[in-house]
């Protein structure tokens, strides 16, 4: 650990300073304008914006946090191919999702490259109705965040000490019983890391509907934040804008509260 | 923190370990990305007019052509590249900053100053659209590349990135420079700052992506044409070519949009493996 320096707080002021103007005074602000519209809030369409966001982190959540973790595993060691197929799954993060997005209007057209299959599945137009432009959505979400999932599951499975997933094939444990038995359970550092910036990601995620679906159809992708941007800056409804963001917030803060006692405590053993 | 290096091939390369069947479940994987990638490509470089009949195969770089003259691809790019390296400049000094404090605070107190800075993970600049929006309107900033710059300034990630880079450094070394009667600033800029660079450029990277990639803050803030960055002008650019059913245009456009961040992954692979497996902050 670095020794205690006299004085050392003062170079933190040039990021309180954009912290405060631009991350705790907006935050109030927010609170001071929206609350009051907190009660017209209850229409439909907010209803449903809420409904969207939650079925949304509750599907990509878990998928990308699995795709992340099969793929970690599948890939681990050094082979050609699996350093291959590790850039590969790895790419999208680095992309815009504006463009990752836009690819697959033209992948799931009606007369796109995937329509054999589509068709297989009964879903000649996806992006044209609600659950499979939901469905769509969800899915870019998970495979542009899984890559970075899998780095991170990739450094989770480094620190566990190849012997004791060794002792316990020794005693009989099939390949499978000590995935779930020992390196599972070791890895839940990385798991509860890697499940709140998920929860945040599908949050906060949003560009993939600008492009593909502009919430709909009737609604089925208005995500709560794109909702914002509607209501915000489309419709100027800045009262209503402001207090789905309150409500994004407060969502925000509670898993703030949730999650850095225990992040922060990781943040602290590594040096 | 120092496993991130094993995540890629060690730098005195091992040949790659033989391929066997046991690479199954990775190629398995793989498949999905094969087919977004393949496809894009072979639309890019076919002709439209095939595309609308459900076709693929031919060759052409008509789609590429036009979608560059159409979406004023070189200014995008100028933008893009301001809009990044400006931002990178000013939070590499906050980010210094705050890593250099926050390794050597004192022990009392310190947890609350790790908090106020930690929460900005959970409140992203992409969820402050509208407060933002309205401060910098006030500010009479909008539609400004200062404004986009603004909200990012600050770093969380950053600043304990280089927390870390601060705290593998000697205490002997920071105690022979004070006792030779160095101020605080002087030991920051010039005895630490040189060891702190691999964090610094693990972030730099992290940054340069991310904000390279940005869409809807640059979309609140900006209204010009000219000043428009690269996602928000290659969404515009989308639309219009979705409304004509343009596939082939879409897929060039993306392959141009995508080409530098590629190229670069292409180039300097382990250096990103390592610096966003580092911005994880995970020990």
């Amino acid at each position: 650990m670095g020794r205690p320096l006299r004085g050392a707080w003062i170079f933190l002021i040039p990021t309180l300073f954009f912290l405060l103007s631009f991350t705790y005074f907006p935050f109030l602000l927010t609170a001071w304008e929206g609350l009051p519209s907190l009660r017209n809030l209850m229409s439909p369409e907010n209803l449903n914006a809420l409904r969207v966001t939650g079925l949304y982190a509750l599907i990509t959540v878990p998928l990308s946090i699995g795709l992340g973790l099969l793929a970690a595993v599948a890939v681990e060691g050094d082979s050609r191919i699996r350093l291959l197929v590790r850039s590969l799954v790895f790419h999208p993060v680095i992309l815009p999702t504006v463009a990752f997005a836009a690819v697959f209007l033209y992948l799931l057209n009606p007369l796109g490259p995937l329509q054999g299959f589509l068709r297989a599945l009964g879903w000649q137009n996806p992006l044209g109705d609600p659950l499979g432009a939901f469905l769509s959505v969800s899915m870019i979400g998970v495979l542009k965040d899984a890559g970075l999932y899998m780095l991170y599951y990739l450094a989770g499975l480094q620190t566990i000490p190849k012997e004791l997933v060794e002792a316990a094939r020794v005693d009989g444990a099939g390949r499978v019983a000590s995935f779930f038995r020992v390196t599972l359970p070791l890895l839940s550092p990385t798991t509860f890391f890697v499940g709140v910036m998920a929860t945040l990601a599908a949050l906060r995620s949003v560009d993939q509907i600008f492009v593909l679906t502009k919430g709909g159809p009737v609604g089925a992708t208005d995500h709560l934040l794109y909702r914002v941007y509607v209501l915000g800056f489309e419709y100027f409804d800045f009262p209503q804008a402001g207090a789905l963001t309150l409500v994004l917030l407060v969502t925000l803060t509670l898993l703030a509260l949730l999650a850095l006692p225990r992040l922060e405590r990781g943040v602290h053993y590594d040096a | 923190m120092t496993h991130s290096r094993a995540l890629s091939r060690p730098r005195a390369a091992r040949p790659p370990a033989r391929s066997s069947w046991r690479d199954l479940p990775a190629l398995l994987l793989a498949l999905p990305y094969l087919v977004i990638a393949g496809f894009t490509l072979l639309a890019a470089f076919t002709p439209t007019a095939e595309l609308n009949r459900g076709e693929l195969g031919g060759f052409t770089l008509e789609n590429f052509r036009t979608a560059w003259a159409s979406a004023d691809f070189p200014r995008l790019y100028w933008n893009t590249l301001l809009f990044t390296f400006g931002l990178l400049l000013a939070q590499v000094v906050t980010v210094t900053m705050a890593g250099f404090a926050l390794a050597h605070l004192k022990t009392r107190g310190r947890n609350a100053w790790f908090y106020l800075i930690l929460v900005q993970l959970f409140l992203p600049p992409s969820t402050l659209i509208l407060p933002n929006f309205l401060i910098i309107q006030r500010l009479g900033l909008a539609d400004t590349l200062t404004a986009l710059v603004l909200p990012y300034v600050a770093s969380a990630t950053g600043a304990f990135l280089l927390r870390q880079g601060f705290l593998q450094i000697p205490r002997e070394l920071i105690e022979a420079a004070r006792v030779d009667g160095a101020t605080s600033g002087q030991i920051l800029w010039r005895i630490l700052l040189p060891m702190v660079r691999p964090q610094l450029a693990a972030f730099a990277l992290v940054s340069l992506v991310y904000h390279w990639n940005e869409f809807l803050w640059p979309l609140v803030v900006l209204q010009s044409t000219d000043k428009r960055v690269l996602s928000l002008g290659f969404a515009s650019f989308a639309r219009s070519a979705e409304s004509g059913m343009e596939w082939g245009l879409i897929a060039a456009g993306a392959v141009l949009v995508a080409l530098p961040m590629v190229a670069a992954f292409a180039f300097f692979q382990r250096n990103f493996v390592e610096a966003f497996a580092r911005s994880g902050l995970k020990g």
